[in-house]
C-alpha cells in the first residue's frame, strides 16, 4: 500500500492534481459528447458535406465489374451488416445505404465516408483496410435499390 | 499459500475454457489488429467487445522458462474511445502458475478525420506485482534479471502504476505503421520510465476475392515489430535497456476468431533471448445490444 505520508508530501501534488482533472476532464468531454446526439439536420448528408471536392471525383476503380460488387458483399457483410443490417437499410440510427440521399452520392465521396468513418457519430474509420477493398464495398452499395425511407 | 495456488490454477483454466467457448460460438467476428505490444489508431467499434486470449512462452537464458500472459476485455465505448480490461497471470517452470494483476486502459481519438499521421492518446493504470511475466511493454532498464527473481519473493513487489503512450499510426497503400512512445510512472515515487515500440504490417492480398475463403491471402496479415525500453527520467537513453524484434503474423477467420502468432528474439544480453507469444481474439458484435436485451 501507498503510505499516508506520501500522499501527504509534496511529491504526490501532481498526482493528486492529476486524480482530481483526469475524471473532470473526462466527464466534460463525455458531456460536450453526449450533447452532441444526431440531429434530424445532422444525419448522413451533414457527413457527405464534409467530403472535400478533391476527394468527390475520385473515380471507382472497379466501376461496373460484377466480381468486385461480390466481394464487397461479402466485406459488407463482414463489417457493416451489424449495424447497417443485411439489407442496408440500417439499424437503428445506422443510416440506410438505400437511401436516395446515399445512392446519388458520387463514388468519391461514400469512398472518403468509409475511409474516415464518423467517429463522432458513431462510426469507426475503415482506414485499416487496403483502399481496395474499400472501393469494393462502393462498388457493392452502388448496385443496390433505392429505397425511400431514411 | 496453497489455497491461493489453487484459486489462480482455477481461475487461470476458467479463462482457459471461456475462451474456448467464445472460440467455437458461431455468432463472433474476427478481429483486426496483427500486433501484440504496439498499438495501432484502430479503435474498437462502438457496442463491441472483443476478448482476446495472449500466452507468452518465454526463454530467457538466465532464468528459468515461463508461461505468461493476459487476457482482455476490449470495448468500444464510443467511437472516440475504447476501454479495456486485463488479468495477468503467469507459470514458471518449477514454480507454480500465479495470478500476477489487472490493468484498466483508455484509449482517445481525438481528431476527427484520417490523417497521414493519427495520433491516439493512451491511459492505463496497472495493479500488478513484480512476478508479472506478460511483457505488455517493456520500459525503462526491465532486463532479463527480473524474469530470474523466484515467484515468491517477486510476488511481494506491488507496482501500482500510471502508463501513458502517444500512438502514431498511419495508413498507406495496405501498409500500416504504427510507432509508440511509453511513459510509466510508479505511484511509489519512482522516477518516470520511457520504452518505445514499432510495429509495420500489411495484408498479404489488398483486394478481396468474391468467393467466401478462410485461409486465403486477404485474411492473412504479415509484419515485425520491434520494442524496448529507452532507460528513466534521471538515466535517459539505450545503456542497461532491453530489446525486442520479431515478425507477426495474423489469421483473420471470416466468421470466426483471429489467431496471431510472433517469434520473438531478444537483441542484447538484457533481453530474453527468445519468446513466442501466441493471440486468439473474438469480436461479440454490439454487445451492448445484447446486454440491453437481458435486461428488458
Amino acid at each position: 500500500m501507498i503510505s499516508l505520508s506520501f500522499w501527504k508530501s509534496k511529491e504526490s501534488l501532481w498526482i493528486r492534481w492529476a486524480l482530481l482533472a483526469a475524471p473532470a476532464i473526462l466527464t466534460a468531454v463525455s458531456l460536450v459528447a453526449a450533447g452532441r446526439n444526431p440531429k434530424p439536420a445532422d444525419g448522413p448528408a451533414a457527413r457527405l458535406a464534409d467530403v472535400p471536392r478533391s476527394a468527390r471525383s475520385l473515380p471507382n476503380p472497379f466501376k461496373g465489374n460484377p466480381r468486385a460488387a461480390a466481394a464487397g458483399h461479402k466485406l459488407f457483410e463482414r463489417h457493416c451488416a451489424q449495424c447497417h443490417g443485411m439489407d442496408a437499410r440500417g439499424i437503428g440510427s445506422a443510416a440506410n445505404l438505400r437511401s436516395p440521399g446515399i445512392q446519388d452520392t458520387p463514388p468519391g465521396s461514400l469512398f472518403w465516408v468509409l475511409r474516415n468513418g464518423r467517429i463522432r457519430r458513431g462510426m469507426p474509420s475503415w482506414s485499416q483496410l487496403p483502399d481496395q477493398q474499400l472501393w469494393q464495398m462502393v462498388t457493392y452499395l452502388k448496385t443496390l435499390k433505392k429505397s425511400h425511407r431514411d | 499459500m496453497v489455497k491461493r495456488r489453487r484459486l489462480a490454477r482455477r481461475l487461470f483454466l476458467i479463462i482457459c475454457l471461456a475462451d474456448i467457448l467464445w472460440a467455437v460460438s458461431p455468432r463472433l467476428l474476427k478481429a483486426d489488429k496483427p500486433y501484440f505490444v504496439t498499438y495501432d489508431d484502430e479503435m474498437e467499434e462502438p457496442g463491441n467487445l472483443e476478448i482476446s486470449f495472449n500466452p507468452l512462452l518465454g526463454l530467457p537464458q538466465t532464468a528459468p522458462g515461463f508461461l505468461g500472459g493476459w487476457t482482455e476485455f476490449e470495448y468500444g465505448a464510443r467511437g472516440w474511445w475504447t476501454t479495456e480490461f486485463y488479468l495477468d497471470a503467469q507459470a514458471t517452470r518449477g514454480q507454480g502458475e500465479i495470478f500476477t494483476g489487472y490493468r484498466w486502459e483508455n484509449r482517445f481519438h481525438p481528431l476527427a478525420n484520417e490523417h497521414w499521421i493519427n495520433p491516439v492518446l493512451y491511459v492505463e493504470f496497472e495493479n500488478t506485482n513484480g512476478a508479472d511475466k506478460a511483457l505488455a511493454e517493456v520500459v525503462g532498464h526491465d532486463s532479463v534479471d527480473d524474469l530470474a527473481v523466484p515467484n515468491s519473493e517477486a510476488r511481494e513487489e506491488k507496482e501500482r502504476e500510471i502508463e501513458t503512450k502517444l500512438i502514431l499510426s498511419s495508413n498507406y497503400k495496405g501498409w500500416n505503421i504504427s510507432e509508440n512512445l511509453i511513459g510509466e510512472k510508479n505511484l511509489a515515487n519512482e522516477p518516470w520510465e520511457f520504452g518505445y515500440a514499432v510495429g509495420i504490417s500489411r495484408p498479404l492480398a489488398l483486394a478481396a476475392s468474391p468467393e467466401p475463403c478462410g485461409f486465403c491471402r486477404e485474411n492473412l496479415k504479415a509484419g515485425a515489430e520491434i520494442y524496448g525500453g529507452l532507460g528513466t527520467w534521471h538515466q535517459f537513453g539505450l545503456p542497461g535497456t532491453a530489446h525486442y524484434l520479431g515478425p507477426v503474423l495474423d489469421w483473420d477467420l471470416p466468421s470466426g476468431p483471429s489467431f496471431r502468432i510472433s517469434p520473438t528474439v531478444g537483441l542484447n544480453k538484457n533481453s530474453a533471448r527468445f519468446l513466442i507469444r501466441f493471440g486468439v481474439s473474438y469480436e461479440i458484435p454490439r454487445f451492448d445490444r445484447v446486454i440491453r436485451r437481458w435486461f428488458r
